[in-house]
């Protein structure tokens, strides 16, 4: 069959097709009405949730700023850690207008999954150990209000709490990592499928995804049945 | 004020070019229900994305270019309930439409051939048989043009045997 025969028969598909379906600018504008408003909410819901973190680490902060004013020590350690906490506050805003702009921007297919895989391996690299961080902040901020009410925070094993802060730190990192690299590898298979021209990779991807689902079913299964367990027996010591 | 400018402006010319959207939806969705969440789902990032086109290209490359990556995208997502469907979905569509059989038989074969293309050579048979130039299509889809006229020869010559 001739080229020519095939831009034919494609247009005369497309008469069919077009003939009755156009949008009238009325059908235009409601289309645009409700998912405008819908996607201006729908930002990067982790970046959001570690924010919102960082937030409240600041208020608690302030108030441990202000229960401790008289203590020269809290004040050299919570200063820096609200310094910290605005900091990584400002990379989390900048971070989400870079992930929007990329997601908006005049791109071609190609160059907006390289640009989204380098995201993850840089910013996002960083944001994750700043989410870490915050966390930790959080807790401690929390901690050190709730001694405050009963006389003066006090570490009474440093080492051991400086093990504890260190893990703290590396199991959020390690959660986080384990799903910037489901991510990341979706967004590779996605981009190798294009430059090799096959599915192959999305769907030995789709099958990972059923065995991680089954994986995580087992884990919250585990979690749920120690909780409750947990509260039992707290509740009947 | 400028804002209502700005969107009288482009809803102009979407509706001038909403052809492009139709036809790249009834490649991509293969039920009316489908066409219309993905054309919905086209004019939304269109709109979401109307600041990054700067006029460095044509308006209709830009609008090829959002388009075929919210289709691709949006294909994945979907691609479990799609893999269940028959690829018969949109050419019964066009059999309602259309009077003639033999022209009918011809544009069903046509669809089924680029459907059973891999999605982004459906993209790049798209834009060919719309008659965009190579420049245009490596502009739109970021591989090169020489990468662009392999794959066409390639895709031509498969079409050629699914519809022969």
């Amino acid at each position: 069959m001739e080229n020519n025969n095939l831009i034919e028969i494609w247009k005369q598909g497309n008469r069919e097709i077009l003939k009755n379906a156009r949008f009238e600018r009325s059908e235009l504008e409601a289309f645009l009405k409700p998912k405008i408003t819908k996607t201006t909410f729908s930002l990067n819901a982790n970046i959001l949730v570690y924010m919102a973190a960082q937030l409240a680490a600041m208020v608690l902060i302030g108030f441990d700023l202000y229960a401790y004013r008289s203590n020269p020590l809290m004040l050299k350690v919570l200063i820096p850690m609200l310094a910290a906490c605005s900091a990584f506050l400002g990379y989390g805003v900048f971070l989400l207008c870079h992930i929007r702009q990329i997601n908006l921007g005049d791109f071609d297919l190609v160059t907006a999954i390289n640009k989204k895989c380098k995201a993850y391996r840089t910013h996002y690299e960083a944001w994750m150990w700043m989410g870490a961080v915050s966390l930790l902040f959080l807790t401690f901020a929390l901690n050190a209000l709730i001694d405050n009410d009963q006389g003066t925070y006090r570490i009474n094993r440093p080492v051991f709490f400086a093990v504890i802060c260190l893990f703290t730190v590396l199991f959020i990192y390690g959660a986080q990592k384990i799903a910037q690299s489901f991510a990341l590898s979706q967004i590779r298979v996605y981009l190798a499928d294009i430059r090799n021209d096959t599915l192959e990779g999305s769907h030995r991807l789709e099958k990972a995804k059923r065995k991680y689902m089954l994986f995580i079913l087992i884990i919250a299964l585990i979690l749920t049945i120690t909780f409750i367990l947990g509260i039992i027996k707290a509740t009947n010591p | 004020m400028a804002d209502i400018a700005a969107k009288e402006k482009f809803l102009e010319q979407l509706e001038q070019n909403q052809d492009i959207v139709h036809k790249i939806c009834g490649l991509y969705a293969h039920n009316t229900h489908d066409r219309k969440d993905l054309s919905q789902d086209i004019i939304c990032q269109l709109w979401k994305a109307r600041r990054s086109f700067r006029g460095d290209s044509k308006f209709t490359t830009w609008m090829y270019r959002v388009a075929l990556n919210t289709a691709l995208l949006n294909l994945r997502r979907r691609r479990r309930r799609l893999r269940t469907e028959s690829l018969n979905g949109n050419h019964d569509n066009i059999t309602a439409e259309t009077g003639d059989p033999e022209i009918h038989l011809r544009i069903a074969a046509l669809y089924e051939a680029i459907n059973r293309l891999p999605e982004f050579d459906r993209a790049i048979v798209l834009l060919y048989l719309e008659q965009l130039s190579y420049t245009e299509i490596s502009e739109i889809t970021g591989i090169s043009e020489s990468n662009v006229g392999v794959r066409l020869v390639r895709i031509r010559k498969k079409l050629r045997q699914l519809l022969e």
